[in-house]
């Protein structure tokens, strides 16, 4: 009687670990996880949103006395990572279920958004490098 | 033991006297020495559209105080704390009509007028005459922020990126930054109210 009580006792463990949860299989801390990378990666590109701002000002500057096919290619590449980023915000609304559609949709902003930095970041590091060697 | 109310009328009466009110705000950001006169830093003239489809320009705030900060109306994370912050301000000092909070976009793409007046519908502030949000160019975005934000990166170890950073600007009615906080912080902003108290009472002519 013993051991059955004790292999009953295991099998309800194993089956309420294996159990999905009640959001149809999804978890719920991967989601949650998810969401706080993508909003930590926003604020972070959006920090570079003003130094892509500062630059193309500086740019401008340099363009009106210097104008070079190579400034007004960088001064756009920064200037389209920018609107990319207000783009993105415009169209981005954060999930109301816990499904796997809202973990798919979430992926997928997250891998958008980590375009989105990456064009951001090789556009500010481009025109410094520019700007340097202008100088 | 009969000396025992003289002793602490007279440790009151010190206390009192030794009590110091607190002093002006400092005024911040670089200055410079121009003849003999100082010449502090100051908020350039401007000219924005407000969230009524007005002009709103440096004659909009002649001699008042107001709060500045920056934002965006898509914005998902810092933004709602700060707007929450600042409804706190503008319920404490939105009546008085030498105070002004504003609120300047740096999404002219989606921030139009209209988005601006529908957003501060959604705060319950759509007919305010205090709260203005002002819809800034893209051209005009670096400049000016890194006007009100001087004296927060002369104070810190702010990045070079100062449009998404949550700080709150006081500035008194000569256009100049007199203090800052970080707007996402009650605590900060309590701090900052009791500031705006002290420059509204030092505007009061004596």
């Amino acid at each position: 009687m013993y051991r059955k009580l004790v292999l009953f006792g295991l099998m309800f463990f194993l089956m309420s670990a294996c159990k999905p949860g009640a959001s149809g299989g999804i978890s719920t801390t991967e989601l949650t996880g998810l969401h706080t990378e993508l909003m930590a990666l926003h604020d972070s590109t959006m920090v570079k949103h003003g130094v892509a701002l500062k630059l193309i000002d500086q740019l401008d500057q340099m363009i009106l006395s210097q104008p070079e096919a190579s400034l007004d290619s960088i001064r756009d590449e920064l200037d389209h990572s920018n609107e990319a980023m207000m783009d993105w915000m415009a169209e981005y609304t954060d999930p109301v279920t816990q499904d796997s559609a809202a973990l798919n949709y979430l992926r997928d902003q997250l891998s958008l958004m980590k375009e989105i930095a990456q064009a951001q970041g090789s556009a500010i590091s481009g025109a410094k490098t520019i700007m340097e060697m202008k100088k | 033991m009969k000396h025992f109310p003289f002793i602490s009328a007279l440790v009151f009466f010190i206390y009192l006297g030794c009590k110091q009110s607190p002093g002006p705000l400092p005024i911040l950001g670089e200055s410079e020495i121009v003849n003999g006169d100082t010449i502090f830093h100051q908020i350039p003239d401007f000219s924005f559209l407000d969230q009524y489809g007005q002009p709103y320009n440096q004659d909009s705030v002649f001699s008042k105080v107001y709060v500045s900060d920056f934002f965006f109306t898509k914005c998902p994370t810092i933004c709602p704390k700060m707007a929450q912050q600042l409804l706190r301000v503008h319920q404490k000092f939105g009546h008085n009509p030498e105070f002004r909070i504003l609120s300047h976009s740096i999404d002219p793409k989606y921030d139009t007028t209209e988005a601006l007046k529908k957003y501060a519908d959604k705060l319950g502030v759509g007919d305010s005459r205090t709260w203005h949000f002002l819809s800034v160019p893209k051209n005009e975005i670096s400049a000016i922020a890194g006007k009100y934000l001087a004296a927060v990166q002369q104070d810190s170890t702010l990045e070079e990126g100062f449009t998404h950073t949550g700080h709150f600007l006081l500035i008194d009615h000569k256009r100049r930054i007199r203090s800052f906080c970080d707007g996402t912080k009650p605590n900060e902003v309590d701090r900052l109210m009791k500031e705006i108290s002290l420059l509204l009472d030092e505007k009061k002519p004596q």
